[in-house]
């Protein structure tokens, strides 16, 4: 079966829980050192009360998601459109949602829309909502 | 604050993405067996430079993001770009900064477009935290 022949309509749920040692490793990977996500006394003193975890941290589920159901039409030809609706917190359990959404056929092969989010499973908050779009080419 | 800006060039090397995709809880395999890198890992190398070029103030929030490939990247290659700062918008306490960014190969074809928009708390009043944003 091709990738253009897929008929997936719920993408497959990538789940992570949030740990400061993952938001280390995330600060040192993608050069992002906010004190949001690592410094605990200074976060406590925000809105948020508390160490959050990256909103592209965050938003790297839905590229996991998008990579494990259409894997190098993502690298190819993948697009994101998202907004960050909440924060993840240090033991906070996130997963990745998505469903395809619209199939257009153009030359060649088909631009697959989807609906994407990524839910807090502890409080069920939407944290992320947006849109993802890949192209399957034909055979 | 500066409104071009020039980010990287950054070698997208195999060890760099292997510990882009271990920080985000992925694996490797998908990446390297077909020899390309993850988009998003550059869109956040994209986000990590330009925070540290706008001297962004500690507190700084994600508020929206878009990334659209235009072409893959593979691994070894070297990736670099330009970004855009749009006219800072002020709400409340908060200040709305939008960049759009280009990202292009060593032979200046372009790779990757994107689109940050970050809330940056302004001193002394930001407590109360950005409508629409949590």
């Amino acid at each position: 079966m091709t990738e253009s022949a897929q008929t997936i309509d719920c993408l497959p749920v990538v789940a992570e829980t949030i740990t400061q040692q993952r938001l280390d490793a995330y600060c040192a990977a993608a050069g992002d050192f906010n004190p949001l996500h690592w410094d605990a006394a200074f976060a406590a003193e925000t809105q948020f009360g508390g160490v959050i975890a990256h909103g592209m941290l965050t938003l790297a589920l839905i590229a996991r998601m998008m990579a494990a159901a259409y894997g190098r039409a993502w690298l190819e030809s993948g697009r994101l459109q998202v907004r960050f609706k909440g924060a993840a917190y240090l033991g906070n359990r996130i997963e990745s949602r998505g469903r395809v959404t619209e199939r257009e056929t153009q030359p060649g092969g088909q631009r697959i829309t989807c609906a994407v989010s990524v839910i807090n499973t502890n409080s069920g908050q939407e944290l992320v909502a947006g849109t993802a779009a890949v192209k399957v080419r034909q055979g | 604050m500066e409104t071009d800006i020039k980010l990287g060039p950054w070698p997208v090397t195999e060890e760099k993405l292997c510990q882009y995709l271990a920080a985000v809880g992925d694996t490797p395999e998908l990446y390297l067996q077909h020899g390309l890198a993850p988009p998003l890992a550059l869109s956040a190398y994209a986000l990590g430079a330009l925070l540290d070029k706008l001297n962004l103030p500690p507190g700084t929030i994600h508020s929206a993001q878009e990334m659209e490939v235009a072409a893959p990247v593979a691994i070894g290659q070297e990736i670099s770009g330009r970004a855009v700062l749009e006219r800072p918008r002020r709400r409340g306490g908060w200040q709305f900064i939008t960049v759009t960014y280009n990202l292009h190969d060593d032979s200046g074809a372009t790779v990757q477009t994107g689109k940050t928009t970050v809330l940056s708390p302004i001193a002394n009043d930001a407590a109360a935290g950005p409508a629409g944003v949590e």
